[in-house]
């Protein structure tokens, strides 16, 4: 503005930028008095934050099949099948993700963290989208984290309520733009598992538009997120808490990386699943038994300090 | 203290000069469930969102907008010649469309109640293939090739580029103004109106024999009944979201407002008029396995009603067409 003045009319400048001075100061007075008010209001905060440092932890999903990388195969690839179910039922990957969000930190000395969630138009700050095909959607940097001993990390899979009833989001929330959401049950799919499974019935079906379901497809889409007492709906959202074996530092000096395996096989193992009979899963309640595995999907491995 | 009130006094005035862009509860309705919080009304945005509204951008091919089938002179119900809707290639919908009045007080949406958000609404008619069959992200990059359309965003959200909340939150802030709370019924409640002696005994045997479940000033308890349409349900209803097949053949209870005005009715369209309505409670109810209590009567099942009841029930839901609101020049396209 006062660029465009002074190209306008220099002597008038002059009397806008004492204008603009006088009411800069008087902003400038009128955070100070703000900053007073917050300090008097704050003050045993900001004491304990002076000896504080914030510090940061990276975790590390290594998205794994046993005990290998997983592999991902095209869609509709019936040729190359990489695993085998405990019932020895022949499957690829062709896609593998999930939803995480709410991370939290504890200390064995109390120490807590609890990363700040919010989902708007703009962003969805504290939710991740963790997805084979995007290798760097596994590392997620907690920060702002206060200086201490931690021994545990929890976070839930999935999108809890408070997410979704946020409205329209914005970041990995938004539909328009890759959000795994659910349009006529509203919410978001908390883990998909696709590919193809030898023993899947599915048969060829053209969509006529321009879309296809190939042979052999299987497809689980685990979603849910409804508590309602007296209700058959089904909450499939888990909050995970895990170890890191030994109370690791967390500060000014430290970079820790914790890894976290996420292993694909309890997915269909622990469910028990029969690719003959279960092959489309997209509703809460035929969600259920593969959300029960992922607790023994998610493993602490190992923590570099 | 000085600045305060000179900065109250200045939003004020601001407040007054929009004042028809403003949301405004009316004092007898109950709470909005709506959080505001996130998604503030503004001249910008409520204009934004009736141009999206009656735009057939949104649709694959630019034939289907909003407004197809939410027309303001019914209630922003579909027209009566369309029992169903109808979508891109003329692919004919399944259910009623249901019309959108007093969104802002409602939890959920749709006859099945699978939608928990406002926000999240359009994306059901957008993306369903037998509506306007195109998809959010294909809107999306359409919006974004239209230098209108991001004058219009920036405008009202301060953008640079748009995005699907941005849209979302546009419709919502031009739905949630279609608030209906001007009807004759409302004018007598408001003491600033009177009721016929009929639409009075038609009231009193409403509230004696209706209000059970159409309940308050939005004339529904916000729940799902099977009210003995069918024996078979094609349509499951209900049981297609909460998976309990105790629903199977429940539907929302639907608001009355503006009834007189959304024929056809019930959510498959059966019939055409209130009084096939009535005879439907009064001589037509199924007993099915899961009707609704409230109709499971003795000795006869439904809610047995003398012609002349009839008469009078349906001439008090006539005070709860609300001209103001079908008339209201804010909603209407090129305003």
């Amino acid at each position: 503005m006062l660029e465009i003045a002074l190209r306008r009319n220099p002597s008038q400048a002059c009397a806008y930028a004492q204008n603009l001075m006088y009411k800069t100061m008087k902003k400038i007075i009128g955070m100070f008095a703000i900053a007073v008010f917050a300090v008097a209001c704050k003050k045993e905060d900001i004491q304990q934050n002076q000896n504080e440092y914030k510090g940061e932890i990276l975790v590390n999903f290594d998205l794994k099949a046993g005990s290998s990388p997983l592999a991902l195969r095209a869609a509709g690839d019936t040729v190359n099948y990489d695993y085998n179910t405990s019932n020895n039922q022949a499957f690829n990957v062709s896609n593998f993700g999930f939803y995480v969000s709410a991370f939290t930190l504890s200390g064995p000395n109390g120490e807590s963290y609890t990363q700040e969630m919010k989902a708007t138009a703009e962003s969805a700050k504290g939710y991740y989208k963790v997805e084979a095909s995007n290798p760097s959607s596994s590392f997620i940097n907690l920060d702002n984290i206060p200086e201490g001993s931690y021994d545990q990390v929890s976070f839930t899979i999935g999108v809890g309520e408070e997410g979704v009833q946020s409205g329209a989001s914005g970041g990995v929330l938004d539909p328009a733009n890759g959000a795994w959401f659910w349009n006529w049950n509203a919410g978001y799919i908390a883990m998909k598992v696709e590919g193809s499974a030898a023993d899947s019935p599915q048969e060829f079906v053209d969509q006529g538009n321009g879309s296809s379901i190939p042979a052999k497809r299987m497809e689980f889409h685990v979603g849910g997120w409804k508590d309602v007492e007296g209700s058959m709906f089904v909450n499939n959202l888990k909050t995970l808490t895990l170890d890191f074996g030994s109370p690791i530092l967390i500060g000014e000096k430290y970079a820790p990386e914790a890894h976290v395996v996420v292993d694909v096989l309890p997915f269909f193992n622990a469910s028990n699943n029969d690719f003959t009979t279960s092959y489309s899963v997209h509703s809460p309640m035929a969600g259920a038994p593969f959300a029960a595995t992922f607790q023994s999907m998610f493993v602490m491995d190992h923590v570099h300090q | 203290m000085t600045c305060v009130v000179l900065v109250l006094l200045s939003c004020s005035k601001n407040r007054g000069e929009i004042q028809s862009f403003a949301f405004v509860k009316p004092e007898h309705f109950p709470n909005t469930t709506y959080d505001f919080s996130k998604n503030e009304i503004t001249e910008e945005g409520f204009l934004l969102g009736r141009k999206l509204f009656y735009d057939p951008l949104l649709s694959l091919d630019g034939s289907v907008a909003c407004a197809n089938c939410h027309q303001q002179g019914t209630a922003f119900a579909d027209g009566q010649q369309h029992p169903f809707s109808i979508g891109v290639d003329n692919e004919v919908g399944i259910r009623n469309a249901p019309m959108l009045t007093n969104l802002a007080f409602f939890k959920e949406f749709f006859w099945d109640g699978g939608v928990t958000h406002l926000d999240f609404v359009p994306i059901n008619a957008i993306e369903s293939e037998i509506e306007m069959k195109e998809s959010l992200s294909n809107v999306v990059s359409k919006l974004n090739a239209n230098a209108e359309y991001l004058l219009a965003f920036k405008k009202a959200f301060d953008v640079d580029s748009i995005s699907s909340p941005y849209l979302l939150k546009a419709l919502s802030q031009f739905t949630l103004m279609m608030v209906s709370a001007s009807s004759p019924y409302d004018k007598w409640l408001n003491h600033s109106g009177e009721l016929t002696q009929q639409e009075q005994e038609g009231l009193n045997l409403f509230q004696s024999k209706c209000a059970t479940c159409h309940t308050g000033v939005l004339f529904t308890n916000h729940e799902y009944r099977n009210i003995g349409l069918d024996s078979i349900y094609p349509d499951k209803g209900r049981a297609l979201i909460s998976e309990n097949p105790l629903d199977d053949g429940k539907f929302r209870v639907p608001s009355l407002r503006n009834v007189a005005l959304t024929a056809p009715y019930m959510h498959n369209a059966r019939f055409w008029s209130l009084k096939e309505v009535l005879d439907h409670y009064d001589t037509g109810v199924l007993e099915v396995e899961n009707l609704a209590p409230e109709l499971r009567n003795e000795p006869q099942i439904g809610i047995p009603l003398s012609e002349v009841e009839k008469e009078a029930i349906i001439s008090f839901l006539k005070t709860l067409s609300d001209v103001d609101f079908i008339q209201d020049q804010k909603f209407v396209e090129y305003n």
